[in-house]
């Protein structure tokens, strides 16, 4: 086996007779094998390194690209809203007035007296004609006496 | 009202759900996620931000993803990581994890140091070797899991990782002899 071939076998992690023979006879291999073994453990430790966070980072830029959607979003809605209005105002204002038909003026119908109806004379309360008041009004001289007789007048009391 | 408590109030509740339901997903993996970007490529900074983009596709695909959204997440991430390493046109910056002071060069490699010299080394491979290795070594895949990931056959992913492991050995190894 030549030191090509071996240090073929070691990378492929191939072990057999002819390689075990070889690297017991060959110094440089012997120690490629050992650097490669090495090796081997140090890219295996990687796994155990600290490394720094990203989640932070990620959660931020989440977080601001769904800002941005609803920002984007209610921009779009507002846009829509005026459109949608300036299109109900444009076709207000474009709309052709229909034109009316020409006013026809009726002839008036001969004057009909409306008959009215006569309204029934409010039923009074009779009137109850009181006794003329009586005044007896007394002198100094026996002889003469006074009578004073006042009557009401026919409505009033 | 505020905009977000009128948001928060009109929610509907198959919202709401998706939103706690998405909440306990990205917690569950967000090591997963990070983890596989950071080795994909080399940069805490990068790996954030793929690992944001990861999860608000997560959070915009939630009803499409299956009930385990691991081969999802790995798939997006591997292929979001694919995107920003061609985009990038800067050379990598020294990570904060490079700026330790330097070894003691008759020492042996410390596991930390281990650690940096691979995260310099997997930015070295191709594209694609990188992300077989880092699925198969780091996150512990098996050669199945891996190829339906990066949908390739199992051969290939084989082939990818035989390769990546030898070129990693040989840049640790070069380290060394640069050291002494």
């Amino acid at each position: 086996m030549t030191c090509q071939e071996c240090e073929l076998a070691l990378a492929r992690e191939e072990s057999s007779g002819a390689v075990n023979e070889h690297l017991s006879a060959c110094a440089a291999c012997r120690a490629q094998a050992e650097e490669m073994q090495a090796n081997s453990q140090a890219l295996r430790a990687f796994a155990t390194d600290e490394l720094p966070s990203v989640r932070a980072g990620v959660m931020a830029e989440i977080h601001a690209a769904r800002r941005m959607r609803w920002d984007w979003a209610l921009a779009a809605a507002a846009i829509l809203v005026v459109v949608f209005a300036a299109s109900r105002m444009w076709r207000i204002w474009n709309t052709p007035v229909p034109e009316l038909p020409p006013v026809r003026i009726a002839v008036a119908p001969p004057e009909v007296p409306i008959p009215v109806e006569k309204t029934r004379p409010r039923r009074q309360a009779p009137v109850q004609h009181a006794e003329p008041l009586m005044v007896k009004m007394l002198t100094s001289d026996p002889d003469v006496v006074i009578y004073w007789l006042i009557e009401t007048k026919e409505g009033t009391e | 009202m505020a905009t977000e408590e009128l948001t928060l109030a009109i929610l509907p509740r198959r919202v709401a759900n998706e939103a706690s339901e998405f909440e306990r997903i990205m917690a569950a993996h967000e090591r997963l996620v990070l983890g596989t970007a950071y080795r994909l490529l080399g940069r805490m900074e990068d790996a954030q931000d793929a690992a944001q983009e990861v999860f608000l596709r997560l959070f915009k695909n939630l009803g499409r993803v299956g009930d385990d959204p691991k081969p999802w997440l790995y798939r997006v991430t591997v292929n979001l990581c694919n995107d920003y390493y061609r985009r990038r046109t800067l050379v990598a910056e020294p990570d904060e994890r490079r700026a330790d002071p330097a070894p003691d060069p008759l020492s042996l490699l410390t596991m930390d140091e281990r650690k940096r010299l691979l995260m310099e080394g997997l930015q070295t491979l191709a594209r694609r070797e990188r992300a077989a290795v880092v699925l198969r070594d780091v996150e512990g895949l098996s050669t199945r899991q891996v190829a339906e990931i990066l949908g390739v056959e199992e051969v290939t992913v084989r082939s990818q990782v035989s390769v990546a492991r030898v070129k990693l050995a040989k840049y640790v190894a070069n380290y060394r002899k640069v050291r002494r």
